[in-house]
């Protein structure tokens, strides 16, 4: 079998680069894991420690309502900040909120009137909790505002309460998992497809005609589609490896540190699922790794290779974007027949578990040919004297 | 057996080779002179089958380049200009990737590596990556290649350029024995006194042609010139002039 003999030969060839290594092996593992851990981490971090700080409140005017300004104190939440401009305050970080109290504002209240505070907040300040925070006391005391006047009434309270909502999660901790898992995961198995074997691809195109071996090559007995197909093997198996290294160490860090509360180990995937997985995501492999083939072989050089490779990840990061962004997308049948677009699709339910039969059948069958299409198109590539001999 | 016969290569508009008729047998070695761009690489290169004749035919120990590629490739070695090695392979692991895919294996395959690293002394390096060797050092490694499966035609393309004197002298010795085992060489080169003590015939080649054709002593008796520097000036130049 000469396809092996060259594949054998090219992954020696990677194997033993320092850059496809990279790609393939530490990009993944490294990254992987900090695009599951870090956001979340970060934001647990900030959260916490800002429910454990207290709020620090500019007040103006408490002179208004002094009721209101020592309920606020009495939570023992609250800090008070002293300060004439609460604006520049807020900007500078030197307090978290500003309340306005304007004057007759106790009087307001005493009448049973409906009395306007401002609240002052700096929204630029996105992961800043303690305006909510600051709000839940507000209304807090709004409430309370409402009982005394209800019952000065002679009124029960409840009456303004004719029924209360509580919220009950029926997804099971894997459905929840999967969901975001399913937003995620799609677009880096698609996105690892593509640059897992990247190098490789460079390497035995563009850079064997930089290094000028592909004359020698092409001087022995074997015939140019088998030379093509070992070279595709070499790059299929290393984004293969690449995009299971990068799944599985994200499931890895997803299972050690859930993102969403109430979450269970990502290592709800299972075998089954991890075989579907895989099996879908081999025809988007193998079109990414004969088109990365098909297009290094224009290039004169590693470097110039790599410039045509960086507008496949554009066009490949667009629809990727669609589907993370549009989480509820469930596209006609045909549509499945759209290539890359209904591997993530695909990809996306199968973390569900919600795949149609028909879709994933559509899906690899259209999906295996666009991919022959592309070997065809790198084998047609690699025959062409003006592309092989281009200096 | 070489024999090429009106072959004719065209890039586009440009006649890389434009009707070149020669021919080279066994145990004889023939030098294909000119100046750069002359279309000497071209030839070798359709000789060797990578590039297809746009007309005339070419045969390689009987076989067509056109017809029969693989059988012509299989009894042809190939010494490129540049020797193109993969800098992360080592000697060894260049001859037994070639060699299988010349369709050797095995004991015998290892004969033949073990054999070549010793005929081409490259015992010291033989197991270390090509990358940062020395001109000579991978013009050794490209040697190897293009004989690891005792191929009885020769294609050399300036098989001495840019090497130093002492590795030039043993690639010289070499096709000195290419020709007494009875193999069929073509070399092209520009280095006229090389090409006079080499070659038992020279092919001059200008702008895609053969200009003149003989061993060196009829080149001089036809040109009426003492060295072959000058036969090659007065050849050369002479078309120069009727091309103008």
């Amino acid at each position: 079998m000469t396809v092996l003999l060259v594949w054998f030969k090219e992954l020696l060839d990677t194997l033993r680069d320092r850059r496809t290594l990279a790609a393939m092996v530490l990009g993944p593992v490294l990254v992987m894991p900090v695009f599951v851990l870090l956001p979340q981490t970060l934001l647990q971090r900030q959260a916490q420690a800002q429910e454990q700080a207290a709020i620090r409140v500019v007040f103006v005017g408490a002179e208004h309502g002094p009721e209101l300004v020592d309920t606020l104190l009495a939570s023992g939440e609250v800090e008070r900040v002293e300060g004439e401009e609460p604006r520049v305050l807020l900007q500078e970080d030197g307090a978290d909120v500003g309340l306005v109290i304007p004057a007759g504002f106790e009087t307001s209240l005493a009448e049973g009137r409906t009395a306007a505070v401002q609240m002052l907040v700096d929204e630029s300040d996105m992961f800043s909790v303690q305006a909510e925070r600051f709000r839940t006391l507000l209304s807090g005391y709004n409430q309370d505002v409402v009982q005394e006047r209800l019952e000065s009434l002679g009124v029960d309270p409840a009456l303004l309460i004719p029924f209360t909502i509580d919220d009950v999660n029926i997804a099971t901790p894997q459905q929840m998992g999967g969901s975001f898992l399913g937003m995620m995961l799609p677009m880096f198995i698609v996105l690892w497809a593509l640059v897992g074997g990247m190098y490789t691809a460079i390497d035995v195109t563009a850079g064997e005609k930089e290094r000028l071996t592909l004359e020698p090559l092409l001087t022995t007995p074997v015939r140019r589609t088998t030379l093509v197909l070992g070279k595709l093997l070499a790059v299929v198996t290393t984004s293969l490896v690449a995009l299971i290294l990068a799944v599985a160490s994200m499931l890895i860090a997803f299972a050690i540190a859930p993102p969403l509360s109430g979450a269970n180990s990502g290592l709800g995937v299972d075998l089954a699922t991890a075989a579907l997985l895989l099996a879908a995501s081999l025809p988007v492999v193998i079109l990414f790794s004969a088109l990365e083939m098909a297009v290094c072989l224009l290039a004169r050089s590693f470097k110039e290779a790599q410039n045509y490779i960086v507008p496949m990840q554009f066009a490949v990061l667009v629809p990727a974007m669609a589907v993370m962004v549009l989480p509820d997308l469930s596209p006609s049948l045909p549509s499945f027949a759209i290539p890359v677009f209904s591997t993530l699709v695909i990809l996306r339910d199968l973390f569900l578990g919600q795949v149609e039969p028909a879709a994933f059948g559509l899906m690899v069958v259209s999906s295996l040919v666009y991919a022959s299409a592309a070997v065809g198109l790198a084998i047609w590539q690699f025959g062409r004297e003006k592309v092989l001999f281009r200096t | 057996m070489i024999e090429v016969q009106e072959l004719v290569k065209h890039f586009g508009p440009v006649r890389a080779v434009d009707g070149l008729t020669f021919s080279a047998s066994q145990g004889e070695v023939l030098g294909l002179l000119g100046p750069n761009g002359a279309g000497k690489t071209t030839t070798l290169r359709m000789l060797s089958t990578v590039l297809v004749p746009t007309a005339g035919t070419a045969r390689v120990g009987g076989h067509d380049v056109r017809a029969e590629p693989a059988a012509v490739r299989a009894n042809l070695g190939v010494l490129p200009e540049y020797w193109g090695l993969y800098g992360r392979l080592t000697p060894r692991e260049h001859l037994r990737y070639f060699g299988r895919l010349h369709g050797l294996q095995g004991a015998p395959l290892e004969a033949r590596i073990q054999a070549l690293v010793a005929d081409l002394e490259m015992g010291e390096y033989a197991d270390r990556r090509c990358e940062p060797f020395s001109k000579g050092m991978k013009q050794k490694v490209a040697l190897g290649r293009a004989l690891i499966h005792n191929p009885q035609h020769l294609l050399l393309d300036e098989p001495t350029a840019g090497l130093d004197v002492m590795s030039a002298r043993n690639v010289r010795d070499l096709i000195e024995r290419f020709r007494s085992e009875g193999r069929c060489v073509i070399l092209s080169t520009h280095i006229l006194s090389e090409a006079e003590r080499l070659c038992d015939r020279l092919a001059i080649i200008d702008h895609g042609r053969v200009v003149a054709g003989g061993t060196p002593g009829e080149l001089l008796r036809e040109t009426g010139q003492t060295t072959l520097e000058e036969a090659f000036v007065h050849l050369v130049g002479e078309v120069e002039e009727v091309a103008k």
